[in-house]
């Protein structure tokens, strides 16, 4: 078999495993072994079986996801975004869709303690749904910025999408993680445009505040700030001291969930209910995600051995594509797997036979990350099986149906359309910061 | 019996999970501590880098394992076999542990020859003062995919007893 039919043969021999309800990990794994047994034999398989759990557990670079989770949970826990959306509609519900603005930026904030999006679309959807459900708002329009926003958080830093990208790809996780500032403001900038102007053109969408109402809005803003500030020092300190190089993104994160336990004791939240469910969060999550790591290294070493990435060369080299075509190429791809798989497996499958050709036409590294990245957060959002809409769901049982939040998601998804092509005819956009850190 | 063995089973791995979320606040404390030690005294903690990667992540990634098993939360897609009818995904769901769990026996079995082996060694890493022992952390894999096994073949169990219930009931 030449390296290309392995390669595709084996990637489809994997998806069906995955659809038989085989753990992802389990999924890559037993194809990896497969694929070495073929090639070699049984011993030459075993032999790498021994030596590849430890690699991927004992490696530096990963380091940093423990810690990035652990910060987001004791955010999560220590109930940061209830006050962190009490100051956002303090300062934004006089504007039309003004809670729905509010809930968008304050998901923003929160993705700055926090690195996965599934985390920051549950605490929003309990915290800010009601409110604007209590307010009238649309359902489709309260639920469907909930579950999107949530992704702003896999952009700000910190990300632990960022954090696997980097470490599989041998792309500097410092600047990736820089890279996503600005695509995550431009994301948000985008959404609250389109929130207004739908709040604008159709108030029924969000019934505006009265005018005693707005007034009254006034006299607390400045105090409401005052619960959130360590979270602004937090935010401001990270992406300052990582693009500085003062320190790296393991001890980001590190210091990150120690400063967030204090501030949690500061505003006596730090409980031993709040800090074993952020620990037991912790080890559970890095569990599950180290394990498809695992089962995703074994697999992508048997690619390299059957000589895939030099093939994809070639190949690519024949077709003598620019960036951007093989980057819309790609986006057919994500957006397809993004309907079904979670987000881990499809960066983790993807990569191995994707970057190669990336390589091959001399695309900026970084700019792809942050494409691919978006793509993969997009895969949260659409159906079937999106994990942000999901996770809204569960939290608000049967109050509003699953096709409600995925129609109020869809604005958001023609949104993402409009972001998606500045990113790609813009890689600036994505490259200018961490460029500039020299 | 069963039921004693399933509790000191339960027990064992709860108390590897406090374990892992212990190491998970000390790996935060650490490094904090480094950070804190290498910039503003200029002074940072010798063997940071070894100890965390080699023990606190080691122990962060194996230790759960059971606990995730037990659980069932292992990472899967359920979306292809969400219309099927009840028996049948169960005895789907049996096949699949059964694959799962010669999967996971491998890795076992290949985590307990490299302990062995590395133990006989006495491995260690070069750190820069000195060696720092790495054989230990070894074994933490052996137990996280040990234990894992374990919880396999109960969750196998749980469900051919289910599919049994089940077929006797059609049967009445």
């Amino acid at each position: 078999m030449t390296p290309l039919q392995l390669g595709f043969g084996s990637l489809v021999a994997i998806l069906v495993l995955i659809a038989l309800r085989i753990p992802i990990g389990i999924s890559l794994g037993i194809i990896g072994l497969a694929g070495f047994t073929w090639l070699r034999n049984f011993d030459v398989a075993l032999g790498v079986l021994a030596q590849i759990p430890f690699e991927v557990s004992a490696n530096w670079g990963l380091t940093a996801i423990p810690m990035f989770i652990l910060m987001g949970s004791v955010a999560f826990n220590s109930g940061i975004s209830e006050s962190l959306f009490r100051a956002a509609r303090l300062w934004f519900s006089a504007l039309p869709g003004g809670l729905a603005v509010a809930t968008n930026l304050a998901s923003a904030a929160f993705g700055a303690a926090s690195g996965s999006s599934v985390a920051a679309a549950a605490t929003m959807a309990r915290i800010a749904i009601p409110e604007m459900l209590k307010h009238n708002y649309d359902k489709g329009l309260a639920t469907g910025v909930v579950a999107c926003a949530g992704t702003l958080a896999a952009l700000i830093p910190p990300s632990i999408m960022f954090v696997i990208y980097g470490v599989f790809a041998q792309v500097s996780i410092t600047k990736l993680l820089i890279a996503g500032v600005l695509p995550g403001l431009l994301t948000a900038g985008i959404y609250t445009v389109l929130i207004v102007t739908r709040c604008w053109l159709n108030p029924s969408l969000a019934p505006m505040l009265s005018e005693a109402e707005r007034e009254g809005l006034k006299e607390e803003r400045w105090a409401a700030l005052l619960p959130i500030w360590p979270l602004i020092v937090l935010m401001l300190g990270m992406i300052g001291g990582l693009y500085f190089g003062i320190f790296t993104a393991t001890e980001a994160g590190a210091a990150g969930a120690f400063l967030s336990f204090v501030v949690a004791a500061m505003q006596r939240r730090l409980t031993y209910a709040m800090v074993k469910a952020s620990l037991f969060e912790t080890v559970t999550t890095t569990g599950q995600i180290f394990f498809i790591a695992i089962g995703a290294v074994l697999y992508t070493r048997f690619l390299g051995l059957a000589g895939l990435s030099d093939a994809m060369r070639e190949l690519i080299g024949d077709w003598a594509l620019s960036p951007t075509l093989l980057i819309v190429a790609a986006s057919v791809i994500y957006l397809i797997l993004g309907m079904f798989l979670d987000p881990l497996g499809i960066l983790l499958i993807t990569l191995p036979v994707l970057q190669p050709m990336f390589d091959a036409v001399h695309a900026d590294p970084i700019w792809v990350g942050v494409i691919v990245v978006k793509y993969i957060e997009i895969g949260l959002l659409t159906p079937p099986v999106g994990f942000n809409v999901y996770m809204v769901k569960s939290v608000l049982g049967d109050t509003v149906a699953l096709e409600t939040i995925f129609r109020g998601v869809g604005w958001f998804l023609a949104a993402e359309a409009v972001i998606m092509v500045l990113l790609i005819v813009f890689p600036s956009i994505s490259t200018v910061l961490p460029n500039a850190m020299g | 019996m069963l039921r004693s063995i399933v509790r000191t089973l339960d027990r064992l791995v709860d108390a590897l999970t406090w374990l892992a979320a212990g190491f998970a606040l000390l790996m935060t404390l650490h490094v904090t501590a480094d950070l804190v030690g290498r910039t503003f005294f200029n002074h940072p903690l010798v063997g940071t880098t070894e100890i965390v990667t080699a023990y606190y992540m080691v122990a962060l990634v194996f230790l759960p394992l059971a606990v995730i098993t037990r659980q069932r939360a292992h990472i899967m897609v359920e979306l292809f076999t969400s219309w099927m009818a009840r028996k049948p995904l169960l005895c789907l769901d049996l096949v699949v542990g059964i694959v799962s769990l010669g999967f996971v026996l491998l890795v076992t079995w290949m985590a307990i020859d490299t302990a062995i082996e590395k133990t006989a060694l006495r491995e260690a890493w070069e750190s820069s003062t000195g060696y720092i022992p790495i054989w230990i952390s070894r074994w933490i894999l052996a137990v996280g995919f040990g234990l894992m096994c374990a919880y396999l073949v109960l969750n196998i169990v749980r469900e051919a007893l289910a599919l049994r219930g089940e077929r006797e009931d059609v049967a009445k």
